[in-house]
């Protein structure tokens, strides 16, 4: 019952009026900058820092956390909105929220959302509470060779995610992936697609990819063919708010969402990111009307939007139980103890217990504190969707482009939005290309790369040494697997199509 | 509908608000010039930070401003500018009119190095050398357990030729080239994996993929607390006070000195009396008790220095970098790795 003991500590110790304020502060901070595209907690909690220099440890840590898990809760507001990702984790989110949005049920989506992110960071919470040393302990047994393996058998089992041609998602990937590889290297040093400039040495940003891929191209398609106000459907007080049927629904998905997200999103790979797609195609491989999803599923959103919460939130257990951030945002985190002379490492629980508990305590409480935030905001969010494009989309690209711009204060990522933006319209409107798989192609395609050649690197290039490593045979055996069979679907349906020539296998 | 207009209205103000913020802070390198002042600073400071928000150099760069700021009268505030292996905020800075009010605040690297592997907009003197900041000093990490001390390693190292495996951050960085000189100097053969940052090489150690590796002083300290790690050695020309146990490379008779030193720079032709302040009003807050103690918490030594010494200290370390990558087997070897 010690765990209970230091958590009612913790509590006593955020309890005091100052810590609420600050927790306050930071999760509506966060909120906002969730909301706007493109500004992720990364700018939003560097941008803090100094105020959370000024006051003490804990109250500069809530602040910075609450950024953190606050975007989290945003960022699914724009997705659903507008199709536009806050995050590359609310790109799933898009799919079906946007067409819920469209039918009028954008309030639904939003707060099923909310719902289920609070459920998903609680549950989080207490995972992270209970089993953040032994956890962040067995994540290290993971090595360059297994996270080539998890990702090479993500991007073959999610590559289809949206459904549609197998064959031009599995084109979108490599392009995702092709896209992945400009810049500077990390293993060589040497320049790669730079054509010698400086800015392209650095790689190309997700975020302009996603605001031009998502935004802009929504933006000129609204353009071209502006949906009237009177399509969208009146939105009643009513309907503001989930009819009991969808709250039904989205509980299984929630649940199953949240246990998908928690471990996957400690791992050092894109974990939140990784964990919506897998929530999602899990929810439509599960769902009794799988036709549904792309048209408007709430489990669609319900899912992907809990797995996203729950990975973020066991995303800080390697920093918070051995002092290793692997994302920006816990870079930032580290930054913020490092400089309060707290050094978050193995010993942190120990010899900063007051610190640890506190900051779990805060983070439970900055999940309600939310949910209380956001709930109310819905139908205020969800009466947007009713504005006219004519008002809605100069707005949407000025955000656009303050988001895309943030990231790298470079004015070249501002073209490299406009050029996706003209290449997703095209890749929407006349190639019948889906989105997604070229995002999943260019995040994971950078890790799978990564790890290939670390792993090689430790087994001398041996590739079959790689294999012998249990988790690498398993993943990569679930891959083979999955790709043989669908070569085999492939050619089985060209055969039925074919009709009775018989020429199967 | 009063309600969705005042609501949009309100959308409105916000996001122009937000433009305005952005217009507010300070200049980018493609904003306009801005006008020469005699007097120093007369409007805010902007620091450019060639790594991502957080990192070690990023963090004393935010506390430097936020003492700055007292001491100068002026905002300072932090822009990061990350990529190229330092290159970009590097060039970004070299680039900038050279009137004081954009500096840089990062590893020598950037400056003196990384011209030897790329073609850069800038040469290492387009930047003139105000004040420098710390010194971290490196030493070489292994998980507890197999190696107890250097001369284990050595031995496992001669015995099994290429089975060693190291890791290092950034290929052709400092750390990598120190690596392998010290290799070249033990005789031992070990193949090198690159990582892109400080926390998956610690991982990699820690879960035991790679054998080991040189890191900064402060992860040595957290790790080897925690009983995970052991350092067998430090590149420090002498023991550290936080590591009295571990002996230097010097000791084990190993001509190993390993430090990563951040330092401020400004844009070549900035005016003596600019940078003259900068440096007095740097070295002040670097002797400042209250910086002191939170910037040595992260592992860093302080090292105030005058102009001229660290204008020759640039011109030394760019005078070793160039002997050891033109002029010996482990810049061959260096090399060779990156072309691949």
């Amino acid at each position: 019952m010690e765990y209970v003991d230091n958590l009612i500590k913790g509590f006593i110790l955020v309890g005091a009026p100052e810590k609420l304020i600050f927790c306050f502060v930071g999760v509506f901070v966060g909120t906002i900058v969730g909301v706007l595209p493109g500004l992720g907690p990364v700018g939003a909690m560097a941008l803090l820092f100094p105020l959370s220099l000024e006051v003490d440890p804990l109250s500069g840590i809530i602040l910075l956390a609450g950024i953190y898990y606050g975007s989290m809760y945003g960022g699914s507001t724009t997705s659903i909105l507008i199709n536009v990702p806050g995050e590359a984790t609310s790109m799933m989110t898009c799919i079906d929220g946007y067409q819920m949005s469209r039918k009028g049920r954008a309030g639904a989506a939003l707060a099923v959302s909310a719902i289920g992110s609070l459920v998903a960071g609680t549950v989080g919470v207490a995972v992270v509470m209970f089993f953040a040393p032994w956890l962040g302990r067995a994540a290290l047994a993971l090595g360059p060779p297994e996270f080539f393996a998890i990702t090479f058998c993500g991007l073959v089992v999610l590559s289809n995610v949206t459904g549609g041609s197998t064959l031009k998602a599995f084109l979108g990937v490599i392009l995702g992936m092709m896209l992945s590889t400009v810049g500077l290297d990390v293993l060589t040093g040497s320049s790669r697609f730079t054509f010698g400039t400086l800015e392209l040495s650095k790689g190309i940003d997700i975020v302009p990819i996603m605001m031009g891929l998502f935004g802009m191209s929504e933006i000129f398609s609204t353009v071209l063919k502006p949906y009237s106000v009177k399509d969208v459907v009146k939105v009643k007080f009513r309907d503001l708010f989930p009819r009991l049927d969808e709250l039904k629904a989205s509980v299984k998905p929630i649940m199953r969402g949240t246990f998908l997200g928690l471990p996957i999103g400690m791992l050092p790979c894109p974990g939140a990111f990784l964990s919506t797609i897998v929530s999602y195609k899990m929810e439509r491989s599960l769902s009794k009307n799988p036709e549904n999803f792309g048209k408007g599923a709430i489990e669609g959103v319900a899912g992907p939007e809990s797995a996203n919460n729950a990975a973020s939130t066991t995303g800080m257990i390697p920093l918070l139980s051995l002092g290793l951030p692997f994302t920006a945002s816990m870079t930032v985190l580290l930054g913020a103890f490092m400089v309060h002379g707290v050094n978050p490492g193995p010993l942190f629980m120990k010899q900063h217990a007051d610190l640890y508990w506190g900051v779990i305590a805060a983070l439970y409480i900055g999940n309600v504190m939310l949910l209380l935030l956001n709930y109310p905001l819905v139908g205020v969010f969800a009466s947007l969707a009713t504005v006219s494009p004519k008002i809605i989309m100069p707005i949407v690209t000025g955000m656009v482009f303050i988001g895309a711009y943030t990231v790298n204060n470079s004015v070249f990522d501002l073209w490299l939005t406009l050029v996706f933006g003209l290449v997703g319209y095209v890749m929407k409107e006349h190639l019948d290309f889906k989105m997604p798989p070229l995002i999943i192609g260019f995040i994971l395609g950078g890790v799978l790369e990564k790890s290939l050649r670390q792993g090689l690197g430790m087994v001398d290039g041996n590739f079959l040494v790689m294999l012998q490593r249990p988790v690498t045979a398993v993943c990569m055996a679930i891959a083979a697997i999955i790709l043989i069979f669908q070569i085999l679907r492939f050619f089985y349906n060209k055969s039925k199509v074919s009709g009775s020539e018989g020429a199967a296998l | 509908m009063f309600f969705k207009t005042k609501f949009v209205l309100i959308l409105a103000i916000f996001s122009l608000s937000i433009l305005f913020t952005g217009c507010s802070s300070g200049t980018s390198g493609d904003a306009g010039k801005k006008e020469e002042k005699i007097k120093y600073p007369e409007k805010q400071v902007q620091i450019v930070v060639p790594v991502p928000a957080g990192g070690g150099d990023d963090t004393l760069a935010r506390l430097l401003a936020q003492h700055a700021q007292k001491e100068f009268g002026q905002p300072f505030f932090v822009m990061n500018r990350p990529g190229g292996a330092l290159t970009i905020g590097t060039a970004e800075v070299a680039k900038s009119a050279p009137d004081g009010y954009t500096l840089l605040s990062g590893a020598l690297d950037g400056v003196v190095l990384q011209g030897f592997y790329q073609q850069l907009p800038y040469k290492y003197t387009d930047l003139e050398p105000i004040a420098v900041e710390t010194v971290r000093y490196m030493g070489l990490l292994v998980k507890k357990g197999k190696f107890n001390t250097l001369e284990d390693l050595v031995k496992y190292g001669k015995e099994n030729p290429g089975k060693l495996k190291y890791g290092t951050v950034a290929i052709g960085g400092l750390p990598h080239i120190m690596t392998e000189e010290f290799l070249t100097q033990a005789g031992v053969q070990a193949a090198g994996i690159g990582f892109d940052g400080g926390p998956p090489l610690v991982a990699a150690i820690l879960g035991g993929h790679i054998d080991f590796a040189f890191l900064g002083a402060m992860n040595l300290i957290t790790y080897q607390k925690s009983g995970d790690t052991v350092t067998l050695a430090m590149a420090s020309p002498k023991r550290l006070d936080s590591l009295p146990e571990v002996p230097t490379f010097k000791e084990k008779g190993y001509n190993i000195e390993l430090y990563v030193r951040s330092g401020v720079f400004a844009p070549k032709g900035v005016p003596e009396s600019v940078a003259d302040r900068l440096n007095e009003g740097i070295n002040k807050i670097l002797k400042d008790p209250a910086f002191a103690e939170k910037a040595k918490a992260n592992g860093e030594e302080l090292t105030p220095m005058s102009r001229q010494e660290f204008k020759e200290l640039v011109q030394k370390d760019y005078e070793r970098m160039d002997k050891i990558l033109n002029d010996s087997p482990v810049g061959e070897r260096i090399k060779q790795m990156m072309k691949k």
